[in-house]
């Protein structure tokens, strides 16, 4: 016999060994569709599940599992609420499932924006871990599970709870606990390293985890650059306040994947040339007037040399110089007979 | 107050078949969009396209939240996207430059695409149809109304009313769909049931009239008659004519050709399609919205008073038939580039 809740929600499945809340996945009779409800095991804080409803609720990114409805399921005496979620189609991501490519940043990337969400809407979510983390069929990332997260303001509790290896060392001190965002970036730090197939620092073994060597960590990360290697060093530093934003972190990994993908079109006179990873330099002169000569380093459009009169949106050219995105080169002072070639940098989007 | 959780603001919108109204939900505190068919419609109709609806999960197709009836009236509750429709923007934008207009193709293939993953065919792609926040960026892209996804046997019974022809036909929706609609749609024969090539034919309609301003081949009864005569509206010379946006344009100009094939075994999947626009090199810088404060140099360039205080543009930079002037045409948008003494704004679109 099939079991409604709600008046609208046919039981499938149940799973009750899900960390604080039991899992009930149900098919919606009303849409027809599979949705999971989400409740407490009884005896456990209704709070904490109402904190994730107020935290769903309040963002709006692609990254994280919808909420369709808060419900009382009506099957028990001691009714409770329950979250309907929506029925994410996917996997978690897969511990030592992958290899510093480019697949492996384009997740990382994804994380972040979606941390970066939270984080923005005053949400820390305190449980990131690579089995809170899902790929859908449409290979977005999905952050699931806020079951401990709270507002930035509620940040103090009497107890630990958390996943060790992933939890910040802030976290395994004291009673009383005052935490911050940087928590989740300890645990993205840890699940970056967590998803790569190499043996981590152990370091980050210990319980608490102990501070690891840069030395260590560029082991472990090996194939990534070296300024994405500093800035996860920076994740797993004990010392909250030193560790990056995940603004700064998804702005440093969109960076790398747009690595050698930039174009830029310079329309000189009546011809146009192409700027882009296959064809890096150009040099540009109006003689008697001045020369620049541009290069494309993968990352930046870089002024290399320059001689002359020559300006760039009206400012006068320098050797290191980086072209700001769109911009008009002039030849020539103001009052003298001038030459103007457009110089317009695009890229392909990154999206997930 | 509906089913004592959504209070209803105002109504916003009769699109197709049903009312749309802005409604506030107590229970989640968000505002939704709640639908609901105009008297005399199916309701089963209604129903299932709201089912059809909830298939699909992905952040450029407005979300299905719930569906319920209340005194044998039934209400669909959709995600609400706090803005106009694209049809609206266009409406001010006339050409958008193909830089936006490549971002919108992208975003738009991507929501297409989890569509047809999810086994649904809306068959009535249109801008009226596709929701877009607030401002001149055209970032966050919903597609919603699936109401139509059953519109291959409503828009016959409709058809058979007026005696039989779909093109002359009086109904609203099928007028509406006209300028959008695949030519195995509308000259579909007995037992034939157009499938998912429909939807990109209709995405490269669409598109053509994003990026050009105009009908592909114009409205209501000329619009069968066009798409019959095989006689589309040329390319405006205003696309290639600015050697700046030209490689762009063409690209662009390439990818909507192929998805107006008439043989639409040879129109590019939705799949093939995002992978096609994610390749498109494009400015992705935010817009800004300006109004012209004074035109300079012989009408050669001016300024724009915006949130940032006074942008810098040149004519060579303004993309569609309509240049900026301090009457009529003031209201500009741009990106904004770092310059002196005023940044420098490009592409430059009247949104007037």
């Amino acid at each position: 016999m099939t079991t409604t809740l709600a008046g609208r929600y046919e039981v499938r499945e149940v799973d009750a060994s899900g960390g604080m809340g039991e899992i009930i996945h149900c098919r919606d009779l009303h849409l027809d569709r599979p949705v999971v409800l989400k409740r407490l095991r009884s005896g456990i804080d209704a709070r904490r599940l109402l904190d994730e409803q107020r935290s769903l609720a309040a963002l709006r990114s692609k990254h994280v599992v919808q909420l369709y409805d808060v419900v009382k399921p009506d099957d028990r005496r001691d009714s409770e609420f329950a979250l309907v979620l929506e029925y994410v189609q996917g996997e978690q991501l897969k511990i030592g499932g992958y290899t510093p490519s480019r697949k492996y940043l384009n997740i990382l990337w994804q994380i972040a924006s979606g941390l970066r969400d939270i984080h923005e809407n005053g949400i820390i979510h305190r449980d990131i871990k690579p089995t809170n983390i899902l790929l859908d069929s449409e290979g977005v990332v999905k952050i699931i599970d806020f079951g401990l997260s709270r507002p930035k303001e509620l940040a103090k509790t009497e107890c630990v709870i958390g996943t060790p290896a992933f939890m910040a060392p802030e976290l395994w001190e004291g009673d009383t606990i005052g935490f911050d965002a940087s928590v989740d970036v300890y645990a993205f730090g840890a699940t970056a390293l967590s998803l790569l197939d190499t043996r981590p620092p152990s370091e980050l073994l210990q319980r608490p985890p102990l501070p690891v060597p840069l030395a260590a960590l560029s082991v472990a990360f090996a194939g990534l650059d070296v300024e994405l290697i500093n800035i996860l060093h920076r994740c797993l530093d004990p010392k909250p306040s030193q560790r990056p934003t995940m603004a700064l972190l998804q702005a440093h990994l969109q960076r790398r994947l747009l690595t050698d993908q930039h174009k830029a079109i310079v329309v000189f006179g009546g011809t146009t040339n192409q700027l882009d990873s296959q064809n890096r330099k150009i040099s540009l002169t109006l003689p008697s007037v001045g020369s620049i000569a541009i290069e494309y380093d993968g990352n930046d459009f870089i002024v290399n040399s320059v001689s002359g009169s020559v300006f760039i949106n009206n400012r006068s050219a320098s050797p290191r110089d980086l072209i700001p995105g769109c911009c008009v080169l002039t030849f020539g002072m103001a009052g003298s007979r001038r030459r103007f070639v457009t110089f317009d940098v695009s890229n392909p989007e990154v999206i997930p | 107050m509906i089913a004592s959780r959504y209070r209803v603001e105002r109504h916003i919108g009769r699109g197709g078949m049903q009312d749309v109204y802005l409604a506030y939900d107590d229970i989640l505190d968000r505002q939704v969009a709640v639908k609901t068919p105009q008297a005399g419609q199916q309701l089963t109709k209604f129903s299932r396209s709201a089912r059809i609806a909830a298939r699909v999960n992905h952040h450029n197709v407005a979300k299905t939240y719930d569906y319920f009836e209340q005194d044998g009236h039934p209400f669909l509750v959709e995600e609400f996207v706090s803005g106009e429709t694209l049809e609206a923007k266009l409406l001010r934008f006339g050409a958008v430059d193909p830089h936006l207009s490549a971002r919108v193709f992208q975003h738009l293939s991507k929501g297409v695409a989890a569509s047809h993953h999810a086994g649904v065919v809306h068959r009535d792609l249109k801008p009226s149809n596709i929701m877009v926040e607030t401002g001149v960026n055209l970032h966050e892209l919903k597609i919603t109304d699936f109401g139509i996804a059953t519109l291959t046997e409503e828009v016959f019974a409709l058809a058979a009313q007026d005696g039989g022809d779909l093109t002359r036909s009086t109904s609203g929706t099928i007028k509406g769909a006209l300028p959008y609609m695949a030519p195995e749609m509308m000259f579909r024969k007995d037992g034939e049931h157009p499938g998912r090539e429909a939807d990109i034919w209709s995405l490269g309609a669409l598109m053509f009239r994003v990026v050009t301003g105009e009908f592909p081949f114009g409205v209501f009864l000329d619009a069968a008659v066009n798409v019959r005569n095989r006689t589309r509206r040329p390319w405006p010379d205003f696309m290639t004519s600015n050697p700046q946006y030209k490689p762009l344009a063409k690209e662009v100009q390439a990818i909507i050709e192929r998805c107006l094939e008439y043989d639409a075994i040879k129109r590019p999947t939705a799949d093939e399609l995002v992978s096609i626009c994610s390749q498109l090199c494009y400015i992705n810088v935010d817009r800004t919205e300006g109004l012209v404060e004074r035109i300079i140099q012989n009408g050669f360039s001016g300024f724009a008073a915006d949130q940032f205080g006074s942008t810098f543009f040149s004519m060579e930079s303004v993309y569609g038939k309509r240049r900026p002037n301090t009457a009529s045409h003031r209201r500009i948008c741009y990106s904004r580039f770092p310059g002196m003494p005023q940044h420098r704004g490009h592409p430059v679109v009247v949104v007037d």
